[in-house]
């Protein structure tokens, strides 16, 4: 079955320069050209060569395809189709040539089937076949697979499946002469704008529009002229127009172009506009899916006139020009209802919202719960980048640092940012440049440890946000969050050990019964047993001096090794927002592989109980140990040592650990003696392994079944020595005994030149007789 | 979605009927390739069917319909399905088939003529018949009662067994949740007891099956290697009963490879005129983009074989294809006559469309990724 070509059809291939010449194959410039035309000569399944053309602008395959079309067609695509495949002409500097363009060369050809290339022509209709860049797929382009991606986008067309029914509206893909940003505000209302020019490329304009008081002065002005359409359905418009006639034609009859334009230019007049200034036409249509549904969205089309408002005054009859200047005329007068005055199709795009950040993104939607971030140093900076970017967040940057010179090597801000306070940059610069919304991220310049006059302002940003996220690499900061600031959120702590391999994420559960300093204790347990986090707080090698005070130091770490962790920082914080539960994870990245390998940490529950004026905190990890090694040893007893760490400050004792009873102790039923093999270097490699956070605070023992954990007098003399033991330090003891009934836990400490004071767990003095 | 696939195998039939809920039907079954032949372009059949249950799981067909016992639908079935008879037929690898569809003349059948894997598949339906399951006979002609008695069977007693012409048959009348309905229209008890028709192609099996699909239904006309006569017999006795939706067609798998004695009386010299009731079924009946389907050798260019497919017939179907914008594809032709394949109809609620595998679709088909992003 053929369909012939109508006479009409070939007359306007040959207006368009399409071919007008029947060659032979051989007779093509091109070599794929005649490649696809000896491949339909030799068989291609489902197609078959029509003839060969010669044009002056390019050439021309016909071939004849069969296309797989059910019976109930969505759009009238028929079993058999004429397709022209035109090759543009090679021209003798070029490099590339582009893929043929695809014609549907059917006379009756349906005018509204989607992803076709808008021409200034209505037939033939072009089909667009690929929606990747050509480049991508030269490499594997052959004349089979040219024909059947053809037949393939008949087959889908016929199906209706090529634009899927879920799929949004295709952007009408309108452009030619360059680019045009359009700001947001247009997406609601008309508003006064200039155009801006950002360069070019590749011949292209590059605009940007403004409003008229930023446009820099330059030698040719452009003013943007907004005109809104009724609703139109999706491929309602099948050609690209040329002139400003061709563009009011399109949109007639439902819409008057001229009159809104002309409408324009009148104020535009009254207002003192310069009139050789450039005109940008804007057409904002309301697109809908089928007549009966209301419009999905609002699309830009933008046209550039070559001619001056002037000329297009004149055009559209508004006024003449006369010895005096421009003289207006009243009433429907001449002009050439634009016909003279050309328009250039513009790719037209409104800026970056933070609505499409969060589409781009992956986001179902924006986030805009509050957050309190600490710290806007190298981890900080790129942290809160990535996630004003994924549209996660509305930020309180708190910083009190200053953005120095060598601050530059590793930040989300640049060279230009050196001299500003570091929490302002990183909001109103790297975050407020992640999309055109304005100002929505904050900032409180001040070190939160001692926040001075900023006290009211941050402690009301701690109270409003959901979290507060410590990014300050400070145990200061993580602990000060933990224990001094009141306000209700859930801390978060998120840092980098000091090599910068390992990324930390701490996370207090939402009602903080597990807070971020027991959280920081039980990660050092993690560190001294867990082979995955070996090593983890090893010292930074090749400090780096920046400034001749003692700690102008700072570590010798690359910049895309923190990016690489800060990027994992972020999505883990997204994460995290949305779990009750405390959390201890960690990515470790692998230097010389550049793996990344993650380790979670159980969390245990924290007990934080006073014992006089000191705070014990302790969590059932290390309980559970102490029960387990006190059964495995009965009807005898059995000790240990206690490893933890003093807040001397707080006057808190965080009990840790335990290193289990040593070989050589004595260990009977109603005696224990500790020994002392292997202790020490034990308690040197869990200080070590720690970064000394981690050392011997006391000691423990058990008690046989059916005792009391209450101290004997053995026990007392036990414990005068501990406190003795660690007086040299300052720091206070503790004894834990473990019986059936339960833990107790005593401290003492040794005020100066007195026998130590005991507390027992009800705060009462032990009286050592 | 549901597909009929025709198998290429010369002048003969098989084809399958797949549907959504996995049931299978195969209507006939003949192997006519040379096995020795390389050249031989015709399906392997047995091959094929297997590599097809194999990929569903299955070593069974819900029903196997032979349409009658000619050598070209049966050649070969004994050696390939499980048959109950006999235990020489029951090997491994065979496949069963769970009900078993044929005429009554495929039961009554004395002539010497009968083939000998008709002779077999006469003994399998008989014993089914005997027995009193799993087997579907087509239409209740004296000589049906008489074969009964003569095993001491009444009629009565194998009633549920049986289905006339003009009625659904059971388990595929509307409305079942299968998707697919399958009305007899052929053979007609009367035409052999008067004497009208007493051969095997005008007693042969011709069925209407409806598919719905997601509220959109598409009609297969699935005919046996029947006459003109025959087939203006059921249309005219289909239209006197008002049944018309019964006569409608979107698919006709065409009868007898194309021959034009299933058109009228007369070859023609360029294209056979059919007869009048014959004419309506393909002109009146048939809706917009009909598919031909004839399974046949390549269609010739001259008249130097008596066999089917003759020209003039195939110029009659294509000429109707192309007035209603549809059409006719001969099993031997297609992809191509230098290399036929299976040929797959799929049926959805957008009606029929016959598949047309070309190259592979998956360079950059419109709306694929590329593989990096960045």
């Amino acid at each position: 079955m053929t369909v012939p070509i109508a006479p009409s059809a070939v007359a306007r291939l040959d207006l368009l320069g399409l071919a007008p010449f029947v060659c032979e194959p051989d007779g093509l410039r091109r070599e794929d050209a005649r490649t696809l035309a000896r491949r339909l000569i030799a068989g291609i399944p489902f197609a078959r060569l029509i003839d060969c053309r010669r044009g002056s602008a390019g050439d021309l395959v016909i071939m004849e395809v069969e296309v797989e079309t059910p019976q109930r067609t969505a759009h009238d695509i028929r079993l058999v189709e004429r397709i022209g495949a035109w090759f543009v002409a090679p021209q003798a500097d070029e490099g590339e040539l582009p893929p043929p363009e695809t014609f549907a060369l059917r006379e009756d050809f349906p005018r509204d089937v989607s992803h076709v290339n808008l021409r200034e022509y209505e037939y033939p209709r072009s089909l667009c076949l690929f929606d990747v860049a050509f480049d991508e797929l030269r490499a594997a382009w052959t004349p089979g697979r040219f024909v059947t991606l053809v037949r393939e986008w008949l087959r889908l067309t016929s199906r209706g499946e090529l634009h899927a029914a879920d799929q949004p509206l295709e952007p009408l893909m309108l452009g030619g002469a360059g680019w045009i940003i359009l700001p947001n505000i247009l997406r609601k209302e008309n508003a006064a704008l200039g155009l801006e020019r950002r360069g070019q490329i590749g011949g292209l304009q590059v605009l940007v529009a403004v409003p008229p008081d930023q446009v820099q002065q330059g030698e040719r002005r452009f003013v943007v002229a907004c005109v809104r359409t009724t609703p139109r359905t999706h491929g309602a418009i099948r050609r690209a127009p040329g002139t400003l006639a061709n563009l009011h034609e399109l949109l007639t009859p439902e819409d008057d172009l001229r009159a809104q334009l002309a409408a324009v230019l009148r104020e535009w007049k009254q207002e003192g506009i310069g009139l050789d200034a450039q005109v940008a036409i804007v057409v904002m249509v309301p697109l809908r899916r089928d007549d009966s549904v209301e419009p999905e969205i609002e699309q830009p089309w933008a046209f550039l006139t070559v001619e001056s408002i002037a000329d297009v005054g004149k055009s559209l009859g508004l006024w003449e020009a006369t010895p005096h200047g421009l003289g207006t005329i009243l009433g429907p007068g001449g002009g050439d209802g634009g016909s003279s005055i050309s328009v250039l199709p513009l790719y037209a795009y409104f800026q970056h919202r933070r609505e499409d950040g969060a589409r781009f993104n992956g986001r179902r939607d924006v986030d805009d719960r509050p957050f309190v971030a600490i710290g806007a140093g190298a981890l900080g900076s790129q942290v809160l980048g990535f996630v004003a970017r994924t549209a996660f967040g509305r930020w309180t940057v708190v910083d009190g640092d200053v953005f120095l010179p060598h601050n530059v090597a590793r930040h989300a801000l640049g060279n230009s940012a050196v001299g500003f306070a570091k929490a302002i940059g990183v909001a109103s610069g790297v975050m407020r440049d992640a999309a055109a919304d304005g100002d929505l991220h904050r900032s409180i310049v001040t070190n939160m440890l001692a926040p001075g006059e900023q006290r009211a302002t941050l402690e009301q940003a701690y109270a409003n946000a959901v979290s507060i996220v410590d990014m300050s690499a400070s145990v200061a900061v993580a602990r000060a969050l933990a224990r001094d600031v009141t306000a209700p959120p859930r801390r978060i702590s998120l840092f980098l050990n000091p090599m910068g391999t390992d990324l930390v994420l701490l996370a207090e559960s939402t009602n903080r019964a597990v807070r971020l300093d027991a959280l920081e204790m039980q990660y050092y347990r993690a560190i001294s047993h867990e082979p995955a986090l070996a090593g983890t707080l090893r010292g930074a090698v090749n400090r780096q001096r920046y400034g001749r005070s003692c700690r102008d130091v700072s570590s010798q770490l690359p910049h895309a090794r923190v990016t690489a962790l800060a990027a994992l920082g972020a999505q883990a914080l997204e994460r995290v927002v949305d779990e009750t539960g405390a959390v201890i994870r960690v990515w470790r990245l692998n230097e010389s592989s550049l793996g990344v390998q993650s380790v979670e940490v159980a969390v245990h529950p924290v007990f934080d109980v006073s014992v006089g004026d000191w705070r014990i905190v302790t969590d059932e990890g290390l309980l559970a140990r102490l029960r387990e090694l006190r059964i495995a040893k009965l009807p005898s007893e059995t000790g240990g040592v206690l490893l933890g760490a003093v807040d001397v400050a707080r006057r808190v004792v965080y009990v840790v650990d335990t290193i289990p009873s040593p070989p050589d102790s004595q260990e009977w039923p109603t005696l224990y003696i500790r020994g002392a093999a292997g202790l020490i270097a034990e308690v040197e490699r869990v200080r070590e392994a720690t970064a000394g956070q981690l050392h011997y605070i006391g000691e423990w023992h058990s008690h046989p079944e059916g005792c009391a954990p209450l101290p004997s007098a053995d026990d007392m003399k036990v414990f005068v020595w501990i406190t003795e033991a660690l007086d040299a330090d300052d720091l206070p003891a503790v004894m834990m005994i473990v019986g059936d009934s339960g833990i107790s836990t005593f401290v003492a400490s040794m005020p100066v030149g007195r026998q130590p004071t005991i507390l027992r767990p009800d705060g009462a003095i032990i009286d050592l007789g | 979605m549901s597909t009929i696939t025709l198998y290429p195998l010369g002048n003969a039939d098989t084809y399958r009927v797949d549907l959504p809920g996995g049931q299978k039907l195969l209507f006939d079954y003949a192997d006519m390739r040379c096995a020795t032949d390389p050249t031989d372009k015709r399906a392997k059949l047995p091959d094929e069917l297997r590599a097809d249950l194999k990929a569903a799981g299955r070593d069974r067909f819900d029903v196997v319909a032979f349409t009658h016992f000619d050598d070209d639908h049966v050649c070969g079935a004994a050696s390939f399905f499980w048959l109950e008879h006999a235990s020489k037929y029951q090997g491994d690898g065979r496949i069963k088939i769970d009900e078993l569809w044929v005429p009554a003349w495929a039961i009554t059948e004395t002539k010497e003529d009968l083939c000998e894997d008709g002779k077999i598949l006469r003994a399998e339906a008989r014993y089914r018949l005997e027995k009193g399951e799993r087997v579907r006979v087509f239409s209740r002609p004296a000589k049906l009662e008489a074969w009964l008695n003569s095993r001491g069977l009444t009629l009565t007693s194998r009633q549920h067994l049986i289905t006339d012409a003009g009625l659904y048959v059971p388990g595929w009348e509307p409305n079942n949740t299968k998707g697919l309905e399958m009305f007899v229209h052929s053979p007609f008890a009367h035409r052999q007891d008067d004497g009208t028709f007493d051969d095997r192609n005008t007693n042969c099996l011709i069925f209407q099956a409806s598919f719905r699909d997601g509220g959109g239904t598409t009609r297969a006309m699935l005919m046996g290697d029947t006459t003109y006569e025959c087939i203006a017999d059921f249309v005219r006795i289909t239209r006197f009963h008002g049944r018309i939706d019964r006569l409608k067609w979107d698919i006709v798998k065409l009868p007898h490879h194309s021959s034009y004695k299933s058109l009228g009386p007369e070859k023609g010299t360029t294209e056979t005129k059919p007869d009048s009731d014959v004419a309506d079924l393909y002109e009146t009946y048939g809706d917009i983009k009909p598919r031909l389907v004839s399974s046949s050798k390549p269609i010739p260019s001259n008249d130097d074989d008596d066999q089917p497919p003759h020209r003039q017939a195939a110029n009659y179907y294509k000429r109707i294809a192309r007035h209603k914008s549809g059409e006719y594809v001969v099993t031997m032709e297609h992809p191509s006559i230098a290399a036929p394949a299976p040929l797959a109809i799929e049926i959805d609620w957008r009606g029929a469309t016959v598949k047309k595998p070309g190259g592979s679709v998956g360079f950059a088909a419109v709306s694929t990724q590329a593989p990096r992003a960045g």
